[in-house]
């Protein structure tokens, strides 16, 4: 099995888990509800819950001998992601934007420097007006931007 | 019902409405000839801007979206032997060997008169089974109602590529999901974790945009490089298309009419329609060795049949606010951000809206046809656009269309992780759809289940006491339990001669 792959089925287990988790607090925290309101939250739960655990046992058929190209390997695009969350949330959509567009069409292999900021540009400055004006968006500036 | 359909094709030729269905179609046009980027991605990807739109431009916008993408798949699938959506699969077959013959114009001119010969009929389906399906639920009860959307969410959890263990799982967290926050009969809180973010409960535009688009950004950044860089030229031939498919109208009408019944179908939709059409085509051509080789009743059937399903598959959602896969549960959401409810007074109280819809369907075909006889080989030229300069426009647009949701910062936080969710779920074999179905249908199924057992003092035999809900509830357990116990006996069908022979 590939590394990828590998990741591929902890992240799976992981998620799985976190579900199960999530259904057995919610059939739990059902009993402390009026019975109208906990019903079906109570049946669906345990039902999810042991689906969820059954699927675990259900191989996946996955062309796991072969060995892919991958380009940014997907927990390394979704590194990148947790922390464009966190830049955006301190310094702004603005920003974030453009650190994740040099970022992402640099790793993906985009030679052209001049293009590459181009796109950032755009997609930074030009969607944020795109949006702020015709969709009346409000573009998020940063909490610590804000401070300042 | 004359006096809104005129109505109707007014609103429709508003000149604000006919530039955004031109411009809706040139996006699904291209987006569909994208090999990965289906009709599900586009309807996710630029959900979010119908939410400023008025309600009848918004839904212009997606109807016009949805039919072009399934039109442009097909494209992709004649010239790059490449299935733009998984609804041109099939086309790939007699599409590729033609335009190797140098016949990719007439292909292409074929494909788009069979396009939209097909959506007419797909239309046409739609127009005359909604309204009279919708009529059906008024006859029915909350008991109903409820086994009802249930067993919509199990026949797609089952039907759809995936495993139908993980479907069913997933539908379920998408119910769970749907129950944060405030119960929408009683009021009472539930399952907040306490946290103030999760009274309001978890909007499913944001999810819906994470796990259809997001998830599909993560796995380009995986592929990287082209889409292609071999394409067969397109030259000529569009007088010979238009004859070679009016000659086969057939062929056109037949596999329009098998793709709207599947399309109406839960749980199907155009990944197996085209296919179903194709086979069928096949069987019943006197010549069926031909087939494969580039035949052209081979583009034809499948390309005919995918655009009726496009129609097809929004009648349960409209009748019934039962979404039959995931491009009409986006439907469902921009409808519910425009407090347009779907079901009989959808027909009634919003008649002129539902007629701009049916003239927005019908009216696509025409910059459809004008794009696939004459600007096919021009649009081709987007599968040479490397995805390092397509990925990061993808995400930022997710960005800001979960942003615009509601104006907040955690709609975003929560498409990119619903985005790196549905990368996973889609590399595990989990069929995603059935996810943001669960999250559609909870207030439906709960508020129906909690009508039924205040009809029937709490007691849950009302679901097998009235006849339709213990039907669909027999249908259900049937679809569910079936197929093993067939297995299990057909394996022992087989076996018996088998350890026979070897004894």
């Amino acid at each position: 099995m590939t590394t990828i792959e590998k990741a591929r089925r902890f992240a799976d287990r992981l998620f799985s888990f976190l579900v199960f988790l999530m259904a057995v607090a919610m059939f739990i925290l059902s009993f402390s509800l009026p019975s109208q309101a906990a019903l079906l939250p109570r049946w669906i739960a345990l039902a999810t819950a042991v689906l969820i655990l059954a699927a675990q046992f259900k191989p996946v058929r996955n062309k796991e001998n072969t060995e892919e190209e991958v380009q940014i390997p997907f927990f390394i695009g979704s590194l990148y992601l947790v922390a464009y969350c966190i830049v955006f949330y301190l310094f702004g959509f603005r920003i974030a934007t453009a650190i994740l567009t040099i970022v992402l069409s640099r790793k993906l292999g985009l030679k052209n420097w001049v293009l590459t900021l181009l796109l950032a540009l755009v997609l930074s400055v030009g969607l944020a007006y795109i949006f702020g004006h015709m969709f009346s968006v409000r573009i998020p500036e940063g909490a610590l931007l804000k401070i300042f | 019902m004359w006096p809104q359909f005129a109505q109707g094709l007014f609103q429709m030729l508003q000149p604000g409405n006919v530039l955004l269905l031109l411009v809706a179609t040139v996006i699904g046009v291209i987006i569909g000839i994208l090999p990965g980027l289906g009709p599900v991605f586009a309807l996710a990807l630029f959900l979010p801007m119908t939410f400023s739109m008025h309600d009848a431009s918004a839904l212009i916008f997606m109807c016009a979206l949805y039919a072009s993408t399934v039109f442009g798949g097909g494209i992709t699938s004649i010239l790059l032997n490449v299935p733009g959506t998984p609804g041109s699969v099939a086309t790939c077959f007699d599409g590729y060997p033609l335009a190797r013959q140098g016949k990719a114009g007439l292909a292409i001119t074929a494909v788009t008169v069979a396009s939209v010969i097909g959506g007419l009929i797909g239309i046409a389906g739609l127009i005359f089974t909604a309204p009279a399906l919708a009529q059906v639920s008024l006859l029915i009860g909350p008991s109903e109602y409820f086994m009802l959307a249930l067993l919509g969410l199990s026949l797609v959890a089952i039907a759809s590529k995936g495993d139908p263990l993980r479907g069913l799982a997933m539908g379920g967290f998408g119910l769970l999901l749907s129950f944060i926050g405030r119960d929408s009969v009683s009021g009472v809180l539930r399952f907040t974790f306490g946290s103030t973010n999760l009274q309001g409960g978890i909007s499913f535009a944001p999810v819906a945009i994470g796990v259809f688009a997001i998830a599909q950004a993560l796995v380009m950044a995986e592929e990287g490089g082209t889409i292609s860089q071999d394409m067969a030229k397109v030259s000529g031939g569009i007088m010979e298309g238009i004859k070679a498919a009016l000659r086969n109208w057939v062929t056109i009408v037949r596999t329009a009419v098998i793709g709207l019944v599947i399309g109406i179908m839960p749980g199907i939709g155009i990944s197996t329609s085209n296919f179903v059409a194709y086979l069928v085509e096949k069987r019943l051509a006197k010549n069926p060795e031909t087939f494969g080789t580039g035949d052209i009743r081979g583009v034809l059937a499948p390309e005919s049949a995918n655009k009726a399903t496009v129609s097809g598959e929004l009648v349960p959602a409209f009748a019934l606010g039962i979404p039959g896969g995931a491009s009409s549960a986006l439907f469902l959401i921009a409808m519910a951000v425009h407090g347009i409810q779907p079901g009989a007074n959808l027909f009634k109280s919003n008649g002129l809206l539902m007629s701009t819809v049916y003239w927005a369907l019908l009216i696509s075909y025409v910059p459809i046809f004008l794009i696939g006889v004459f600007g096919a080989k021009y649009m081709a030229q987007v599968t040479r656009i490397p995805n390092s300069i397509l990925v990061p426009p993808i995400i930022i647009l997710c960005v800001l269309g979960a942003l615009s949701f509601a104006n907040s910062i955690n709609d975003v936080f929560i498409a990119i992780l619903f985005g790196v969710i549905g990368y996973v779920l889609m590399k595990r074999k989990y069929p995603v759809a059935c996810l943001v179905l669960g999250m559609i249908l909870g207030p439906l199924m709960e508020s129906n289940f909690q009508r039924a057992m205040l009809l029937s003092h709490n007691s849950l035999s009302i679901f097998v006491t009235r006849p339709l809900s213990l039907v669909f509830l027999v249908i259900l357990v049937i679809l569910l339990v079936g197929p093993g116990v067939l297995g299990k006996f057909g394996k022992k069908l087989h076996l018996a001669p088998m350890t026979k022979g070897t004894k």
